[in-house]
């Protein structure tokens, strides 16, 4: 049985369509990347899969349930929660306030892995008092990962993790990203302009362009494709 | 010596009453962005209820818990037939609590009347030390001003819940995607808000003859508050707020007629407004 399936979502904002007609399927414990340069509707697509953003038509079924119409925190108390672009972190709580966040927001009661984080993430041990404000891009984008953990997800959906961070540091969070899948288990969505990054952490990945799926495939069918071609020489 | 010391122990009394008046309007303002303009309606039927559970036998602790109870179920209506749906307009939720404030005030004056009522003091007796005095009633209710602003900050910043408020009010889309119910939680704020202002009325009543207005003493006060400790600051900014709106109201007294003092803290606080608009416990 699948985890996440859309089935021919189209959205936008207004009148203006930015989906239209978008497939997926992602296993459980799979990683599915999704490329696709600046306004191609990759935001978007992150935002029809939490529910933050309504369909104009199609579904979407997780864990083997339709949720097409549910709230976004209904989703992530089915275990999908989402790692936002410029990553939402809640800068006057401090580290430690936003990872407990992440385990009490859907009322508590969850088992605490602030020692899995912590051993993912040292950097942010050292930090725990501090305001969350007051980090680094990086990691800013570390403790969004966390404090995504922390909810015990099925799945995490990353919008752009590279946003604005350090080549040495987008590799260092791809690994972690890649052991964080092995060992919890937890399936990813990560949508991407950073072509390395979504090829360090998958094998399986599609292109997104003006609202479609122009692509999909393995890493070397999808760089086969002329419109990789395209992208990659831009 | 003797008018200094009595001068300061005024302004903390004072200090506290408006703290608690101004309580449930920072927990609504501050924390939800809404400009309650039924605030001080609130305060009105918090007085009310008193007057009329006391008047039916009621004791005087029973009677103001069950006000705060009414008013927050009333807060409770409020937010979900109206207010919720409108929470991201914030022009609209100032003219939709207005029209509660004027709807409320005229359903009062059916039910009760506009003659003055009269709440009598629990605690009547006083401290005398010399020539000053420290009112028993008054002290109380400073206390009690003093522990729900204790209380809520050790809520706010020790708590769980408090971690689930203080996220909400900074991203509540982030919030909603790690599964908070955002709905569920600012209907809570808004009935906590309710309620404080309900138990504000209430416990204010014995101190003032009540009348259908008696929530208004207080509203444009409890904005000044608000506004001068610095909206989002919503336990040291009501505090100090407070101190500095009815502290200086208490010392101008000294000096002038109630009117005119009151007259110079309004100006005061609009150069506050002016020169340090975040609020005083803020720098921009
Ligand atoms: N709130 C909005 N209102 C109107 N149009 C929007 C809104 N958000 C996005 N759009 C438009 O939708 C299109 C897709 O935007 P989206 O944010 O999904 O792109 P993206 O692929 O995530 O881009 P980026 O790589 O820059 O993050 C763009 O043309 C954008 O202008
Ligand atoms: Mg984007």
């Amino acid at each position: 049985m699948m985890l996440l399936e859309l089935k021919e979502i189209h959205a936008g904002y207004g009148p203006v369509p930015v989906l239209r007609g978008v497939s997926l399927q992602l296993g459980e414990g799979e990683i599915l990347g999704v490329l696709g340069r600046n306004g191609m509707g990759k935001t978007t697509l992150i935002r029809c899969i939490a529910g933050t953003l309504p369909l104009t038509q199609g579904s979407i079924h997780f864990a083997g349930q339709e949720i097409t119409r549910l709230a976004p925190h209904e989703r992530a108390q089915l275990g999908l929660t989402t790692v936002v672009q410029g990553r939402g972190v809640f800068p006057r709580l401090s580290v430690w306030e936003n990872l407990e966040m992440g385990r009490i927001a859907a009322g508590g009661g969850k088992r605490s892995r602030l020692d899995e984080v912590i051993g993912y993430f040292p950097r942010l041990g050292e930090r725990l008092r501090q305001p969350a404000g007051t980090l680094s891009g990086g990691e800013q984008q570390m403790l969004a990962i966390g404090r995504a953990l922390m909810t015990h997800p099925k799945l995490i959906l990353l919008d752009e993790p590279s946003d604005g961070i350090m080549p040495i540091l987008v590799h260092q969070i791809a690994e972690i990203l890649l052991q964080i899948n092995r060992r919890e288990g937890v399936a990813i969505v990560i949508v991407e302009q950073n072509v390395p990054m979504v090829f360090a952490l998958t094998d399986r990945c599609v292109i997104l362009e003006k609202g479609r799926v122009v692509a999909e495939g393995t890493r070397e069918q999808v760089s086969q494709s002329a419109v990789m071609r395209e992208y990659l020489a831009i | 010596m003797q008018t200094a010391l009595s001068v300061l122990v005024d302004s903390m009394l004072i200090t506290f009453v408006f703290a608690l008046a101004a309580l449930g309007l920072a927990i609504i303002f501050g924390l939800m962005g809404v400009i309650n303009m039924g605030h001080g309606a609130m305060l009105t039927l918090g007085a009310y209820f008193t007057w009329f559970a006391t008047t039916k036998g009621v004791p005087f602790v029973a009677a103001v818990l069950l006000a705060a109870a009414g008013v927050g179920l009333i807060g409770l209506l409020l937010e979900h037939f109206i207010i919720r749906h409108f929470y991201d307009r914030p022009f609209e939720t100032l003219l939709l609590t207005w029209g509660f404030f004027l709807i409320s005030t005229e359903l009062i004056k059916i039910a009760f009347g506009t003659d003055l009522r009269t709440v009598t003091n629990p605690l009547p007796g006083a401290a005398h030390f010399g020539s000053f005095v420290l009112p028993a009633y008054q002290s109380v209710v400073a206390l009690i001003s003093l522990a729900l602003i204790v209380g809520l900050g050790v809520m706010l910043y020790r708590t769980g819940l408090g971690i689930k408020i203080r996220a909400l009010v900074q991203n509540a889309e982030v919030a909603s995607l790690l599964g908070l119910n955002v709905a569920r939680a600012y209907k809570l704020v808004f009935v906590a808000g309710s309620a404080a202002a309900g138990l504000a009325g209430a416990l204010i009543s014995p101190m003032l003859s009540v009348d259908p207005y008696i929530g208004n003493i207080f509203l444009v006060r409890s904005f000044f508050v608000v506004i001068v400790g610095g909206i989002g600051q919503v336990l040291g900014g009501t505090l100090v707020g407070s101190f500095l709106i009815g502290g200086s109201e208490t010392f101008f007294a000294l000096f002038s007629g109630q009117v005119v003092a009151q007259t110079i803290v309004f100006m005061l606080a609009i150069l506050v407004l002016r020169f340090r608009p975040a609020g005083v416990l803020r720098a921009q």
